[in-house]
Order: C-alpha cells, then sequence, then structure tokens
C-alpha cells in the first residue's frame, strides 16, 4: 500500500494572478474546490507529493523536447520568471532518493528523462500555492506543448508505470495531475471554452473509463478543446496511475475571464 | 536566450537566420506578425505580460483590433 491519493486540477494563471477578473459565481466555485482538495490531500496523509504538470517553455525547448521528465533534485525553485501569476517565488523541498527509484521503475517500462535543475513554472506552483502545502514535491514534466508530445496512450502508459513503481515502496504517496481543460491560451481565441468536451472528458475521468479517450485524433482535439487540451495528458497518466477508480468533481467551471474550462476532480484509490 | 532578447535582442537576432521581415517583427516585438509566423502564444503571452503590455491590450493586438 502506497498509492494514497490521486487528483487533478487546472492551473491558469488567472486564477492567482487575477483571481477578482471574473464574476465571483464563477471563481468562487473554483477556490472552494481547491480548499475542499487541499482537505482530501491532508486526509490522505501522504509523505510525498509527486506533481504531474505541463511543460510551458519553463525548463525545455525547441532544441531539446522531452516527452516525459522527472525531476529528482532535493530543492527546486518556483516560480519562474512569470509575474503574471503573482505567487512569491520560494524553495520547494524535493525528494530525491524517492524521485530516483520512481524514474528507475518507470523506465522499465516507458522511456523519461531526470533532471537535477528544474524550475517550476505555474503548472506546478499555482496548485502547491492554493494547497497550501509543505509536503515534498516529486515533479514529472509532461511535454503538451510543442516538438512531439507523446500520444495520449503513451501518458496512459506512463501513469500504469508510475504506479507499479509506487506500490513498490513504503511511502505514502499522493499524485496531483495539472492543467487543462480546454483552452486557446493567450491566442485570439482566448476566453473560448470547449463546454461539451470538458463535461465528456471529466465524465470519463471520474467514472474510471479514461480509455475511451486514448485515441482521441489531435485534430479533433485541438478544435474541441484548443491547443491547450492537449494537457489532458497529465489527468490521463493520474487516471492510468489510479488504475480504473472512479471517483468525483470538486468543481467544473467555464471561466472565460481566465480563459479556460476549470475543473478539480479527485479518484478514489482502492487498495485490495 | 530570453534575458538576452530583452537585453540585447539586436545582437541575438543576427545569430540566427531569420528572414527581414521576421527580424523587424522581433525587433518591435509586432506580437500579430510573429504570432501569424507562427511564434507560439505561450512565447508570445509571456513576453508581453514582461513588455508590460496587459493582457487584454496583448489580445487586441492579436486581434487586429488595436487602437
Amino acid at each position: 500500500m502506497s498509492l494514497v491519493g490521486a487528483f487533478a486540477a487546472s492551473h491558469a494563471p488567472g486564477i492567482t494572478g487575477r483571481p477578482n477578473l471574473p464574476p465571483v459565481s464563477e471563481s468562487e466555485p473554483i477556490f472552494r474546490a481547491y480548499e475542499d482538495l487541499r482537505i482530501q490531500l491532508e486526509a490522505a496523509r501522504p509523505d510525498v507529493l509527486v506533481v504531474v504538470s505541463p511543460e510551458h517553455w519553463a525548463n525545455f525547448f525547441l532544441d531539446n523536447m522531452p516527452s516525459f521528465c522527472i525531476g529528482i533534485a532535493d530543492e527546486f525553485l518556483g516560480p519562474t520568471d512569470e509575474k503574471f501569476v503573482n505567487i512569491p517565488r520560494r524553495r520547494i523541498r524535493g525528494h530525491a532518493r524517492l524521485a530516483r527509484v520512481l524514474a528507475e521503475g518507470i523506465t522499465e517500462e516507458v522511456d523519461l528523462s531526470t533532471s537535477l535543475e528544474m524550475a517550476f513554472d505555474h503548472g506546478v506552483m499555482l496548485p502547491l500555492h492554493l494547497l497550501r502545502t509543505e509536503l515534498p514535491v516529486i515533479p514529472i514534466i509532461v511535454n503538451c506543448l510543442a516538438g512531439m508530445p507523446a500520444p495520449l496512450h503513451r501518458c496512459y502508459a506512463l501513469g500504469v508505470a508510475l504506479r507499479r513503481t509506487v506500490d513498490r515502496w513504503p511511502e505514502r504517496v499522493a499524485l496531483l495531475g495539472t492543467g487543462g481543460l480546454s483552452h486557446w491560451p493567450a491566442m485570439p481565441e482566448s476566453g473560448q471554452i470547449g463546454i461539451d468536451f470538458d463535461r465528456r472528458f471529466l465524465d470519463a475521468f471520474v467514472n474510471g473509463r479514461i480509455e475511451s479517450f486514448l485515441r482521441y485524433p489531435k485534430e479533433k482535439l485541438e478544435a474541441e478543446a484548443g491547443p491547450g487540451g492537449h494537457e489532458i495528458r497529465t489527468w490521463i497518466t493520474i487516471a492510468a496511475a489510479a488504475n480504473g477508480a472512479s471517483g468525483f468533481l470538486l468543481a467544473y467551471q467555464p471561466v472565460p475571464a481566465w480563459s479556460t474550462g476549470c475543473a478539480v476532480a479527485v479518484l478514489e484509490i482502492k487498495h485490495r | 536566450m530570453f534575458d538576452r532578447f530583452l537585453r540585447e535582442r539586436e545582437t541575438l537576432i543576427t545569430e540566427y537566420r531569420l528572414t527581414e521581415e521576421e527580424q523587424r517583427a522581433l525587433l518591435e516585438t509586432d506580437f500579430r506578425s510573429l504570432y501569424e509566423m507562427g511564434v507560439h502564444s505561450l512565447l508570445l503571452g509571456p513576453l508581453a505580460a514582461t513588455l508590460g503590455v496587459s493582457f487584454p491590450d496583448y489580445l487586441a493586438i492579436l486581434r487586429g483590433n488595436q487602437t
């Protein structure tokens, strides 16, 4: 027994950067859901939090863009040069020993790169900030951005390998996937939200049916959920690690002022 | 590279094989042209924020309806 929690949440920079821009009826459900998530996380009593977050040009560029990269340092710094996210910069404790163990276990099945010097952008920092957690963090960065992102089913395979490795160790591990759902980030279409896509995806996510999305065509995903929709990769990894567990939604709220269909969800881990 | 772009973009742009139009768009941080040339929006948005362009103004520029 060592996976104790599997969570996923949107990380739209506006949540902390422009908290008062949307109507309260739109922002409040998200702040309340993050507070509920904080309670869920505490109740799970994890020793370490693995955050699966998309790349946003914070660590990698077009000269070298890994599909998956795990941070194996004992300390990280964040956020990066993102004043618009309005979060004070600080050092975050890592867990190098367990991160190396995870890396070794995962690479038996899925190739991933490792990093000793990883910066945290809003994808990691915004959830950490709202959850007010001091847990040590192991980051896994997923390319949802550019170059050749791993296909959705490979992100599922990453989650399966992650779970198999976590289950071999005594530490109590919680997983948090961050990103999505539909958004057209910093684009002319910014503010558009694919509500129908978001609802269908969340329905599959909380009902243990994420497999139905693993062959979703790239063009269809981008048309329905925008280029930001590629961030469902992190949710898929979490669902895979939860191994078909169902769960519940703490909130889903389209927030045009934050340019994102915002969601927060919990999967209920069962132990035999 | 981002820091160098902010400090010495005139020198930086000569180190890459860029057309005159691409160089001009970078020198002037012409967000709309850069976007239409295919520069990723998550590079342009944060660059605009760093240069003090508000998000609504940035979007208006991309949409071609800035005043």
